[in-house]
């Protein structure tokens, strides 16, 4: 399967986006659920976590859709 | 206890301390919790009302989650507030296989390949740009792993992780290593060439 042909300008350009804000000691998608609700309560005083955790609302394709609906239900 | 009150004070404490105790109260504990997970899955939802007829379905799934990773609690956050997060991944991640589950990796693929030869013929990119982009591509085909790469693209066309992990045979947490060790490969090749994020966010202002 050679799977770099179908890669579009747009994709191409988000990959771009996405490898520029790669950091080596990235957050898992688990590890963000660890911490997802200290996040949503605003209880993360230690600023070095808190900018991880806001890295990887920004790489990851489907946290920030979950952290959005967390925070919907707990403001509901 | 109503059904639409999702955190009533001082009800956190006895709910994890109870269920972790599996004690005498351990069965009321876990109606609570999934009465917990319902209203909240409910909020959570609201807008997919679509899938609202699940919600039970997703509390049950979500309240076995959260027995099994208990021990993995450590109290930094509400009880209620953590459990509610496991219960959004479970029920979020199962509305994604249902979307995507009959969604082939070549087809996917497929599609993309016929769009991007539209693509290149419509769009006129600016020199920097346009540099940047084939020292990319050129990066992709050369220095990573054909499994890297179909798990990139994939992502890169929506497919999401629980999906393309199962796809691919492997857990959620592999598939992030495996793509965060491709992305990690990409931009060193950038920055061997002398790209840094200022100048990419420069020749693609606003990305």
């Amino acid at each position: 399967m050679e799977t770099i042909l179908t890669l579009t300008e747009t994709e191409l350009s988000l990959l771009l986006a996405l490898v520029s804000r790669t950091r080596d000691d990235e957050l898992t998608c688990d590890e963000f659920l660890m911490h997802a609700g200290m996040l949503a309560e605003g209880s993360i005083a230690d600023e070095a976590q808190l900018l991880r955790l806001q890295q990887h609302l920004e790489i990851c394709a489907d946290c920030p859709e979950e952290y959005l609906a967390l925070l919907n239900a707990l403001q509901g | 206890m109503p059904e639409e009150t999702l955190r009533p004070p001082a009800f956190d404490e006895w709910l994890y301390r109870t269920l972790a105790s599996n004690g005498p109260e351990s069965q009321s504990a876990q109606q609570e919790l999934l009465r917990l997970l319902r209203v909240g899955l409910r909020r959570s939802l609201a807008a997919r009302p679509e899938a609202l007829e699940w919600v039970d379905d997703f509390a049950q799934e979500a309240a076995t989650r959260v027995m099994r990773e208990l021990p993995h609690f450590r109290g930094a956050s509400r009880f209620s507030t953590w459990a509610l997060a496991v219960a959004i991944r479970v029920a979020f991640d199962e509305l994604r296989r249902r979307r995507w589950r009959d969604v082939s990796l070549d087809a996917l693929l497929a599609v993309g390949a016929q769009v991007a030869a539209r693509e290149t013929q419509l769009q006129e990119k600016d020199l920097t740009r346009r540099e940047i982009l084939d020292l990319l591509r050129g990066a992709v085909i050369e220095r990573l792993t054909e499994r890297q790469r179909t798990a990139l693209v994939a992502e890169l066309k929506g497919m999401p992780q629980s999906e393309l992990a199962q796809k691919l045979g492997v857990n959620r947490i592999a598939l992030y290593e495996l793509t965060h060790d491709a992305r990690r490969q990409l931009k060193a090749v950038l920055s061997e060439k002398g790209i840094t994020a200022e100048t990419i966010a420069w020749a693609f202002e606003p990305l």
